[in-house]
């Protein structure tokens, strides 16, 4: 039995100490100058080393230039980078989540896609950029068979990097694309196939489009988007042709892709639109989903090029995601972490309608 | 009582754009010289014109309503949900389209959905006797520029709740009491809501609330805030002293200690499965350690209840108010703890039995249950007289009253937002009656009646 010691920090960052390793160093070199500039005392801390009923944490801490492992005290505000899948990190974010005098941003980093394609069906405004979904069962998978040349097969939630399966009529056939190849089945096979294929997990049929290619491959684009200094949504990267139906692990930063059929300018003619779309988005998820700092928004296009989304993930999702940036989206992304968690420390005080209100862009 | 459904209008041209409502030529009569529609917090301005089309001929009813038609925008402006059935009052100026009853939600659940309302769900099995639009929310579903929600209404077509732009309603039955939610309170005045069960008590403040009341007195067990010195004190003069934070329920944080020998206490942790010794003189030590005299903590005599076979019970009481404002008892169920454990709740393995049952058991069946039912019925009577009397709001309370093994009464503790799991198991009647009470509670508050029971007309 020995005391701890009280020691206070503002901000707290966790990570996952197994996957997300290069992610420390990355949190030091950027955090350490605003910690100095702002005068914010930050821990950087994993699930293993918080201990609840003590109220304690063990971490890095960073005071200014000093970097250090040691003890504090839970902070008053903390942002969540890390996809936690186990039972008792869950657990500890729950509680963490339910704790009077801590925010913690970032809370849930994985979406029930049939929930959150429910939600967004409810405002008209984003009609035009979602296609008809709805949860896979036999009645609606055979519905959807019946009704659809096309249509998409996408995880309603996933711990590993999401992928969508399509299914095409063919004739007296149906052709089975997962990535780029595609597999063909008969008519009287693709109900058992299907259900072989998604075995227990739950799924979302969404209604299938001839995509635009971008050169050889369906355009895919996945955008950013991050609460900011001022608690406005704002998009930290875009990138083209990666995405949940993609194979391929391309880096992402702001730059493009062009094609010989899709220009330059068109795809920055895109970025634009989704960029709109995207905060419009992420406005309308503040109201039903409580303290998101971060949202991952994939869109495919038909061919007559209107957008669609298509997934809508927490931005952690992907572990690796530091490593994929460009040194731009890298200072962006922690910098917003940073800055939206100052913002609500400087705001913290507001009464609640006020708070609220300011937290909206 | 007038039952009405929403249309959108059918006139085409010039007049669609205008406040104006178009109805059958009975209820045109009747509604004529009104000016002001009100749907939940917002109003306009109003005229009302018959609908040569539409054919009377029928009493309106649930199933059978009487159809109002608006306009597109009249519709958006006001957020009716088309879906629902209405009741409609009017008075001598306005005509009033409701209940717009709010459920503040809690923490339970960090986004919600149809399927993580269930309780909720129960309770609209009323809905055909009071219609109107419900809708749960929480303190991020309010758009504040706009004032409106953006929360789940109940869809009484298709017995879900759906997601939606919705209007602040009239009255909020506050289920979540995190200090986030405190805003209902502060925006009383700006949204002119009314708000029940606008506040929870913890321990350490109902014991305050009831210690001076000469009738419920005699029931309350000794308590103190923990401190180094009032533990001992209690020592002094019980052997055995139960710690429960102030603010936790669902026996979530209880420890007991028991005076071992005069230089030795026994800890049983609810968190742990072994019991700690531990020397008189690492008694602060351990507090301290433990965060309990940071934490706020109340500490009462642990009492000698009754037992059946060796486990401690206690009696769960549920009051209500019903829709003539009138506090009622609604279900007594009792709560036998887990073998070899010393807490009763259900959401710790506690199993439901009936009144009578339970007392029987633990006193044999000459025990006089009628006369201890009455007594039950008389105290938590009481209480409620008196917590109406704190200038609050309340009309749900769940009261934890025990027997000790001299049939004495002792109060437990009164939860605002008590969980009814016991009585779903134990009598579904009774569970339903509970869900049912706060919504004909709330449509009563809100201005308006229920089926069968005001069928006055004008």
């Amino acid at each position: 039995m020995k005391l701890v010691q009280s020691y206070t920090a503002d901000f707290g960052f966790i990570y996952n100490d197994k996957r997300q390793q290069k992610l420390i160093s990355h949190l030091i070199t950027q955090l350490r100058p605003l910690s100095m500039e702002h005068k914010i005392k930050i821990v950087l801390f994993s699930l293993e080393n918080l201990d609840l009923d003590g109220t304690i944490i063990s971490g890095t801490i960073i005071e200014g230039n000093s970097v250090q492992k040691g003890q504090c005290d839970i902070p008053p505000f903390i942002y969540n980078l890390a996809l936690h899948s186990n039972a008792d990190k869950m657990d500890k974010m729950r509680s963490l989540r339910k704790m009077e005098n801590t925010l913690i941003i970032n809370p849930i980093n994985r979406f029930i896609q049939g929930i959150i394609f429910e939600m967004l069906s409810s405002l008209p405004n984003l009609q035009p950029y979602l296609l008809p979904a709805v949860s896979l069962n036999t009645t609606t998978l055979s519905d959807y068979l019946e009704k659809y040349e096309s249509f998409f097969i996408v995880q309603e939630k996933s711990f590993s990097k999401p992928k969508a399966v399509t299914i095409k009529k063919l004739h007296d056939e149906y052709i089975i694309y997962i990535g780029a190849y595609g597999q063909r089945c008969k008519k009287d096979e693709i109900l058992p196939y299907i259900k072989k294929m998604i075995h227990k997990n739950n799924h979302l049929l969404i209604k299938g489009i001839d995509r635009l290619k971008n050169g050889d491959v369906p355009l895919e684009m996945k955008i950013f988007l991050q609460k900011n200094w001022k608690a406005e949504w704002s998009i930290t990267a875009t990138v083209a042709n990666q995405g949940i139906f993609s194979k391929s692990e391309s880096y992402f930063a702001k730059t493009r892709y062009p094609s010989n059929n899709l220009g330059i300018e068109e795809i920055n003619e895109y970025t634009k639109c989704l960029d709109t779309v995207s905060k419009e988005i992420g406005r309308f998820l503040d109201y039903y989903i409580p303290f998101v700092g971060s949202f991952t928004f994939d869109f495919i296009f038909d061919e007559i090029r209107s957008p669609y989304l298509i997934y809508v993930s927490g931005f952690e999702q992907d572990q690796n995601i530091i490593g994929q940036m460009d040194s731009e989206s890298q200072i962006n992304l922690l910098q917003n972490a940073f800055y939206y968690l100052l913002f609500l420390m400087n705001n913290s005080g507001m009464e609640k309608g006020a708070h609220h209100e300011l937290d909206k862009s | 009582m007038n039952w009405i459904k929403v249309e959108r209008s059918e006139v085409e041209g010039f007049e669609q754009s205008q406040n104006i409502l178009y109805t059958s030529k009975g209820l045109a009569n009747k509604l004529k010289s009104r000016t002001i529609l009100k749907f939940g917090q917002k109003e306009i301005p109003i005229s009302v014109k018959e609908m040569p089309s539409k054919q009377e001929g029928h009493k309106a009813d649930f199933h059978h309503p009487d159809i109002i038609q608006l306009s597109e925008d009249t519709i958006s402006e006001l957020l009716i949900q088309t879906s629902s059935t209405y009741q409609l009052e009017y008075s001598e100026t306005t005509i009033k389209i409701g209940p717009v009853v709010g459920f503040l939600l809690g923490e339970q659940h960090y986004y919600y959905h149809h399927r993580r309302l269930k309780e909720l769900t129960d309770a609209m099995g009323i809905y055909e006797k009071v219609g109107g639009l419900f809708i749960a929310f929480r303190y991020c579903s309010i758009d504040w520029q706009e004032k409106c929600i953006f929360g789940h209404y109940y869809n009484d077509v298709t017995k879900r709740w759906e997601y939606g732009k919705l209007p602040i309603p009239t009255v909020v039955y506050r289920r979540g009491f995190n200090k986030r939610n405190n805003f209902v309170n502060e925006y009383k005045n700006e949204f002119q809501w009314k708000v029940f069960n606008d506040i929870r008590f913890d321990k350490w403040e109902m014991y305050c609330q009831l210690k001076d009341n000469e009738k419920l007195n005699p029931f309350l067990p000794v308590t103190e805030l923990l401190t180094v010195d009032s533990l001992l004190g209690l020592f002094e003069k019980y052997p055995k002293v139960i710690l429960k934070p102030k603010s936790l329920s669902r026996g979530r944080g209880i420890t007991i200690i028991t005076l071992k020998s005069p230089e030795t206490f026994v800890i049983h942790d609810y968190r742990y499965y072994n019991d700690l010794t531990i020397a008189k003189a690492e008694l602060e030590e351990y507090l301290q350690e433990g965060k309990y005299l940071d934490s706020e903590y109340i500490i009462q005599p642990f009492l000698n209840l009754a037992n059946i076979e060796g486990s401690p019970w206690d009696i769960r009481v549920v009051m209500q108010k019903n829709g003539e404002n009138q506090w009622i008892c609604n279900g007594i169920e009792c709560r036998l703890a887990p073998s070899g454990k010393m807490i009763t709740n259900i959401s710790n393995g506690g199993r439901a039995l009936h009144l009578k049952e339970a007392l029987e058991l633990a006193f044999g069946e000459e025990v006089e249950s009628d006369l201890i039912s009455k007594d039950i019925h008389a105290i938590s009577m009481e209480f409620c007289k008196m917590m109406d009397l704190t200038g609050y709001h309340f009309a749900e309370f769940g009261l934890d009253i025990a027997l000790d093994t001299h049939q004495h009464y002792w109060f437990i503790e009164a939860n605002v937002r008590p969980t009814f799991k016991g009585f779903k198991a134990l009598d579904e009647q009774i569970y339903k009656q509970i869900c049912y009470e706060p919504i004909l509670y709330s449509t009563s508050i809100a201005g308006f009646s229920w089926g069968n029971n005001d069928d006055a007309d004008e």
